[in-house]
């Protein structure tokens, strides 16, 4: 099977690679998994939270030139100025066009709402969600939460009570619901219990847009744990537009080995395809860091498990991590090394055709930074567009 | 200050000897306090590996305990057998090992009274498919795996149903002395922040390695030896039967497999005092443990880990000093009476979670002589709380809970299922139809152990839990695969605690993960970042 480009990998970074090479004009293949890190979403993407210092970066267009001092290696740095700003104006496009209406700009970030009811900085939250221009500031002044009875994955008494110290008057307003509610009957129920300005619904009901035009006062869509309804309802919609522009999505497969030739892969050949190969002009690997399995920790060392890639690590084993959860994880800084234009190292020697974009990547740190969206979806639009 | 009621005994320590003690205490008929720091079983107890010596491993070293370990083992299987897992122990002689050991080690064990068959390596292999092919022989012995958490629940249970108050969070803040004799202790309550008085003739200091400084507030002076073993968990039930190496006790040479993990252990490194609140697991221990028990089982090389912990002994320093395995580790009682002519305070110390139930005979034997009470023991007659009905009946009395989740509540709780299914039928029966409590009842919070929501709820209101920790020693939510990245925050939201509480949870799990954070433990804690992190928002502030 011959292709202009093969894509391994089916996370947003590979999704989104796959999509502007298909816009223009060329041939493309994705070998994707069994499924993506995107149904661990929190429903928006974010840019750029804080540099790499700690700084926050409430307006990442701005700060995007600090961040290339800072830090070398960083996605964005190699990204350059110019093209940042001007694929994240393009993937605002790109997600319009598709139909995903969003809230948020790169010029400015907003405030999404946590599982947890925590304000958080984001670049785009899916419509109906609430995002707020400042972290302590609520669109009302009083708001009841409607939620499923025995619904697990959402925390209604955590949103409580951060919204209460923010002075909003807050119910809670269990119901029953299975799988065969329908909308109408949801709508009734809040209709029905008007007690407040405004109400919220957990991110798990479908046909949010009919709720909206059904309910009598503002509704709002509130993000709950995994699995991420609105993070796979965005796979969907971008592998459905991939299929539509002539892009082959080979599911629940796995890349296995490549033919190189010097420092060229030849071929690539996947778990399922057996052994008729993959042919490609230029390959992209976008498997993703730890968490999607791009990347594989060992006791000796970190390990690209396909290509044997070159690897941004420290050899040490205790520092690899912060003895503190939720801090600062010296194992996320960890990437396959690149150049400047996202071709992967292997032996010291920058390969030809072999181009890395998304979580796998080195010198960024998603959780400290709040970038994990923004250099997959960046990383795969800009390594897209250069063939 | 409050002055609380009297009792007759005050215990300090809610490990599995204090627990122990209580309990027998509370059946000789006296009134009884158990003060405990934090929750149960938080220190040597609940670090334990869970083997249910047979005493094979001590029968050349140390026969005095190994005739203990058989004594109690035969007793425990009577008694908390739903703590207990009887899967046999294999003494094996690797290629490397003196074959010539095992007929010595065969000999002390039958001295002993342990019942020790010598088994060809085929016989070894055909018994546990598991074991090093190469191995030269093998040797047979009663040992099993037994759950110190739910040990020490079952004690607490029986304890507090028979009377005895057991006051979790209450740090001793000082032994009262009038002249030369102990009459009480000052308490503080972590949860009230209130300071109490409680008085008893006879207080008896249970506290593991702690009790040095026990012992000095009464201006006694007794020396332990803080002795760190680590060990690691392995995310599968590997071997069928415990495994030791036909050896003298050594480092890293026992694999326990226990639910549905194994158990690699131990190492011996003594430590100073003011390390044992973080002791920390080092690479070197690792990599000793993850190669020792390769050479076991080799199949450990393909399985995961899951964690890494570590635990203190609390051995102590009878005459002169000694250190590490070479130091006694019998059990030592101090009647301070007779020792340093200090009436009422007696210390209980050493010993093995294997020898609790014997350690507490011994401490009430003393507390009757002292209070001149005639009082029979009947600790290794009397099952413990989950013991006392067949399973089968048990598993007759539950019919109508999907076999799944009744097996794993069985499991976790012996007979006590009963009451717990019970308590979750009440809520699944109610009559309204559509009740939060009626759709949760049921509803599994905890995939990798198959934990129902009815089951948390009931530890919340019988079990005496205050916090999400607690809740993993009741229920063992967060112990599984995913080492509680879906199933704490449900919990959280379940049972209202507050965020700071997740967070610690998560700390205390990524304390045991680090330094095994390869593989998949790493990418399991790279999601837990992200989820807890990045989705949810929350921050970790302390430095």
């Amino acid at each position: 099977m011959t292709y202009d480009v093969v894509i391994i990998g089916g996370g947003l970074a590979g999704l989104t690679c796959a999509l502007s090479t298909l816009q223009k004009g060329k041939r493309c293949a994705v070998i994707a998994g069994e499924s993506s890190m995107l149904s661990f979403s929190s429903g928006s993407l974010d840019l750029l939270n804080a540099l790499p210092d700690g700084t926050p970066a409430s307006e990442p267009l701005k700060a995007i030139d600090t961040l290339k001092q800072q830090s070398e290696t960083h996605p964005y740095t190699k990204i350059g100025v110019k093209s940042f700003i001007e694929k994240a104006a393009q993937a605002e496009m790109m997600l319009n066009e598709l139909g995903c209406k969003m809230q948020g700009s790169s010029l400015k970030n907003h405030y999404r709402t946590t599982p947890v009811g925590l304000a958080k900085p984001a670049w785009l939250s899916f419509d109906g969600m609430l995002a707020t221009e400042t972290p302590d500031k609520l669109p009302f002044n009083s708001v009841q939460i409607f939620y499923p009875m025995g619904f697990l994955d959402f925390y209604p008494r955590f949103i409580a009570e951060e919204w209460i110290k923010k002075g909003v008057q807050v119910e809670t307003v269990p119901f029953f619901m299975s799988k065969i509610t329908r909308i109408q009957r949801i709508a009734r129920i809040i209709n029905k219990n008007n007690n407040a300005e405004a109400a919220a619904v957990p991110a798990c009901i479908e046909q949010f847009d009919k709720l909206r035009e059904l309910v009598n006062r503002p509704v709002y869509m509130l993000a709950t744990m995994p699995p991420s309804a609105l993070g796979l309802n965005l796979e969907k919609i971008l592998r459905r537009k991939i299929i539509e522009l002539g892009g082959d999505i080979f599911t629940e497969d796995k890349a296995v080995k490549a033919e190189w030739e010097g420092n060229k892969i030849k071929t690539v050949y996947s778990q399922k395809m057996g052994n008729i190969p993959f042919r490609g002009e230029k390959i992209v690997l976008a498997t993703g860091g730890f968490a999607g399995r791009g990347l594989k920790a060992t006791r000796t060392g970190i390990v690209e498990p396909l290509f044997n890639l070159d690897i941004e690590q420290d050899d040490n084993r205790e520092n690899r991590v912060n003895t503190q959860v939720l801090q600062k994880q010296p194992y996320m800084y960890f990437g396959i090394k690149t150049d400047n234009s996202f071709r992967a190292v292997k032996n010291g020697n920058v390969t030809d055709n072999l181009y890395v974009a998304g979580a796998g990547l080195e010198g960024f740190n998603p959780a400290e930074e709040g970038c994990g969206a923004g250099v997959s979806v960046l990383t795969g639009l800009y390594v897209g567009e250069m063939f | 200050m409050v002055i609380a009621e009297d009792f007759d005994v005050i215990i300090i320590g809610g490990g599995a000897t204090g627990l122990g003690t209580a309990r027998d205490a509370v059946l000789r008929g006296f009134r009884v306090l158990l003060i405990e720091r934090f929750d149960i079983a938080t220190g040597a107890t609940g670090s334990n590996h869970g083997l249910l010596h047979s005493g094979a491993r001590y029968a050349v070293t140390d026969p005095e305990s190994a005739k203990e370990c058989i004594g109690e083992n035969i007793i425990l299987r009577r008694i908390a057998c739903h703590c207990i897992e009887n899967t046999g122990g294999l003494f094996l002689t690797l290629p490397e090992d003196d074959l010539t050991f095992q007929k010595e080690f065969v000999n002390a064990c039958v001295n002993c009274g342990i019942e020790a068959n010598v088994l060809s390596a085929r016989e070894a292999r055909h018994l546990d498919p598991s074991v090093n092919p190469l191995l030269k022989g093998a040797v047979r012995v009663p040992d099993g795996a037994i759950d110190p958490f739910m040990l020490s629940a079952a004690n607490l249970i029986d304890a507090r149903e028979h009377g005895a108050q057991i006051w979790t969070y209450h740090e001793v803040k000082g032994i009262i002395r009038r002249q030369d004799k102990v009459v009480g202790v000052e308490v503080f309550c972590h949860k009230t922040r209130e300071r109490k008085e409680v008085y008893a003739p006879v207080v008896v200091n249970a506290v593991g390695i702690w009790g040095q400084q026990i012992a000095r507030m009464a201006g006694i002076d007794i020396t332990m030896q803080p002795n760190k073993g680590s060990m690691l968990v392995y995310g599968e039930r590997v071997n069928k039967m415990a495994l030791n190496r036909c050896r003298k006790p050594g480092n890293a040479d026992i694999l326990v497999p226990s639910a549905a993990v194994t158990l690699m252990g131990t190492t011996s490194i003594d430590i100073p005092f003011d390390e044992i609140a973080n002791a920390k697991v080092t690479p070197q221990e690792v990599d000793l443990l993850v190669g020792e028990g390769e050479k076991l089982s080799p199949a450990l090389a393909r399985t995961r880990i899951l964690r890494a912990y570590s635990g203190v002994r609390p051995l102590a320093v009878v005459g002169t000093h000694h250190s590490g395995r070479s130091i006694s580790r019998g059990i030592v009682l101090f009647d301070h009476a007779e020792r340093d002519g200090l009436e009422g305070y007696i210390t209980i110390t050493g010993g093995k979670l294997m020898t609790y139930r014997l350690m507490a005979e011994w401490t009430v034997d003393l507390i009757c002589s002292k209070l001149g009470v005639a009082a029979r023991c009947t600790t290794a007659e009397k099952p413990l709380p989950g013991s006392q009905e067949e399973r089968v009946s048990v598993n007759k009395k539950m019919f109508s809970f999907p076999s799944l989740l009744r097996r794993s509540l069985i499991q976790r709780h012996g007979d006590r299922a009963i009451q717990i299914f019970d308590f979750i039928s009440v809520l699944w029966g109610q009559r309204k139809k559509r009740s939060a409590d009626k759709l949760l009842a049921r509803s599994v919070l905890c995939p990798c152990e198959e934990i129902t929501s009815g089951e948390v709820l009931y530890a919340q209101k019988e079990l005496g839990i205050s916090n999400l920790m607690d809740l993993r020693r009741r229920t063992s939510v967060g112990m599984g695969e995913c080492q509680g990245e879906i199933c704490i925050c449900r919990a959280a939201g379940l049972l209202g605690c507050n965020k700071e509480e997740v967070i610690h949870f998560l700390q205390e799990r990524w304390k045991g993960i680090a330094p095994v954070a390869w593989g998949d433990a790493l990418r399991e804690s790279e999601i837990t970042e992200m989820l807890y992190g990045g989705v949810c928002g929350f921050k970790n502030e302390s430095r």
